[in-house]
């Protein structure tokens, strides 16, 4: 109950976020926009709303959980509201989970609104949905997997780390996170590259986002097995919650300065 | 009684910079504090008070040592239970009104419902900012976020108050209604643990006093224990005198000083203010007061800090009064 009551505090304290407002409104405008977007190009013009969609989704989505998750965690300790939390019988691991909760809501709430978007233009355009309508859905399931990722390490670094380094390192880890997901097939191929090892690390260590995004199945209109996508979403949901754990184990040893 | 606080052997050790240089920002603390009664901790700035008050709520981890709240262990969270926190210069979330801010602290403290509507009208109403409810905390002044602290420490209704600086912030009026506030939650059996470095208010209201000094406890017991009882100095008032009366008791004082209602004069012993007593009466003055010059606790302290500035072990070892 405690986490509870920690988490929709927190989704509170988001809605009043200005950021969170002018990155929502301007990935709605670029969806819709894609509309016009698409009347300049030759050839299939659902893809380009599709592709602007879900990409747009997925920028802004990332935006939204790496600078409001760190925001939402070193606001509470750099301006001591956490005091009269923490001096309350709630464990550290009960507010490190309400932050992050409430951050996914948020997550949650922003990512149905853009996917209502995209669904909405598309709708326009197409006058139906069919046959797209199953990986749309599939690919932002997914995609809030990959977005509760992002979240986890920023909470994970917000909890030691200054906002602006732990933003730095949310960033880094989450480009390293889409770049390697894209080239380990091929490093982990190839014969004659060294360091195998260490890809083979890396391979473990670093979150695979290019394996929880499907936008290139609503973009060509390819179906999308149920199973893959639970197989995906339980394997971005649970690397987030072994991040989220380390957060909790980090936070636990946290002198409030 | 029964110790509310119990603190032993406390020690709290950081590591600051970049090269991670040890700060030492308390030394072994050994304290108890009794339930039903009001403790003062005393320190200048820097001198590990809050450090000990965020180690005592689980903000900060104790590098060395134990202490137990009503029996329990600190690291134990429900030992939390019993403790209502006031930190140094409260902050809440700037976007909820002051009921939703106790509404949602509340609940962190296992209250529910209309019983914990009702504590948190009750407590808005008791540290005085009923006519601020609308208002969002963003609007506060530095006071009236400080009572708000004050309301929310007291909600769950703790037998233990830690209060850090409570008095910071506050106009004279407002300071008045905190010591009596403090004294009235002591006459219902609570105990409260405050620290400040305004000297006054420990001696208007504490039972004992903790005075810290580099992170070390200097002296600590009940408060006239603590004060020099000794006569340090005789102080007369009388009125006007002849030129050669008042001439006599200058050479007699150790300052002599014309006052608007005569003059004003002060005697290293007893002996010295006796004679001068003597010689205005003679001279058919009129004493308006002769009293003895005790050690203040301010005095106390400053002089516990000059020796502890010079190396010197403090003049009074720590005893239980």
């Amino acid at each position: 109950m405690k986490t509870l009551a920690i988490a929709s505090n927190t989704f509170r304290e988001s809605l009043r976020e200005r950021l969170l407002y002018n990155l929502v409104v301007f990935a709605v405008v670029l969806i819709v926009g894609s509309l016009g977007i698409s009347l300049l190009t030759l050839g299939d013009q659902t893809r380009i709303v599709a592709d602007i969609g879900t990409g747009s989704a997925q920028i802004f989505g990332t935006l939204i959980a790496v600078f409001l998750g760190v925001a939402l965690v070193s606001r509470e300790l750099d301006r001591r509201t956490s005091y009269a939390v923490l001096a309350r019988p709630v464990s550290r691991t009960s507010f490190v989970l309400g932050k992050y909760l409430g951050l996914l809501v948020t997550l949650a709430v922003n990512l149905a609104l853009m996917a209502m978007a995209t669904s909405a233009v598309l709708l326009f355009q197409r006058g139906t949905l069919s046959g797209l309508g199953g990986a749309l859905a599939a690919a932002h399931v997914v995609m809030f997997a990959q977005l509760a990722i992002c979240a986890a390490f920023a909470v994970l670094f917000a909890c030691y780390s200054t906002p602006t380094l732990a933003i730095i390192f949310t960033l880094s880890i989450v480009a390293a996170g889409h770049v390697f997901g894209e080239v380990r097939g091929f490093w982990l191929r190839a014969p004659n590259l060294g360091m195998k090892e260490l890809v083979r690390v890396l391979d473990v260590v670093l979150p695979n986002l290019a394996l929880l995004d499907l936008k290139a199945a609503v973009t060509y209109g390819d179906a999308v097995s149920p199973g893959a996508v639970l197989l995906r979403t339980a394997y971005g949901l649970g690397y987030a919650g072994v991040v989220a754990a380390l957060a909790c184990l980090v936070f636990r040893k946290k002198d409030l300065r | 009684m029964a110790d509310a606080l119990r603190i032993e052997g406390l020690a709290k050790t950081y590591r600051v910079g970049f090269r991670m240089r040890l700060v030492h920002a308390l030394v072994g603390l050994d304290l108890r504090v009794e339930e039903g009664s009001i403790y003062g901790f005393v320190g200048p700035n820097g001198a590990g008070k809050s450090t000990t008050i965020k180690m005592l709520v689980g903000l900060a981890t104790p590098t060395r040592g134990t202490a137990s709240i009503f029996g329990r262990p600190i690291s134990d969270p429900r030992a939390r239970d019993a403790v209502g926190y006031l930190p140094e210069n409260p902050a809440f979330h700037d976007f909820l009104r002051p009921r939703e801010v106790l509404e949602y602290l509340g609940r962190l403290s296992g209250m529910r419902g209309g019983s914990l509507r009702r504590r948190a009208d009750e407590m808005i109403e008791l540290v005085g900012l009923d006519h601020a409810r609308d208002l969002t905390v963003r609007k506060f002044s530095k006071g009236m976020v400080q009572r708000l602290g004050l309301a929310q420490a007291l909600l769950h209704d703790p037998p233990l108050l830690v209060l850090d600086e409570p008095m910071s912030g506050l106009d004279p009026i407002g300071r008045k209604e905190v010591r009596d506030l403090v004294v009235g939650l002591r006459g219902r059996g609570k105990t409260v643990f405050f620290s400040t470095h305004i000297l006054n208010d420990v001696e208007t209201i504490c039972d004992r006093v903790g005075m810290v000094l580099r992170g070390r406890l200097v002296q600590e017991g009940a408060l006239q224990s603590l004060l020099d009882g000794s006569i340090r100095a005789m102080e007369l008032r009388c009125a006007p005198l002849p030129e050669e009366t008042a001439r006599s008791l200058r050479a007699l004082a150790s300052a002599f000083a014309d006052a608007p209602d005569g003059h004003q004069a002060t005697f290293r012993d007893v002996e010295a203010a006796n004679a001068a007593a003597q010689k205005v009466l003679a001279a058919g003055g009129r004493i308006l007061s002769l009293q003895p010059v005790r050690e203040t606790l301010e005095e106390t302290f400053v002089r516990l800090a000059a020796e502890d500035a010079r190396g010197e072990p403090p003049a009074a070892a720590a005893a239980r009064g």
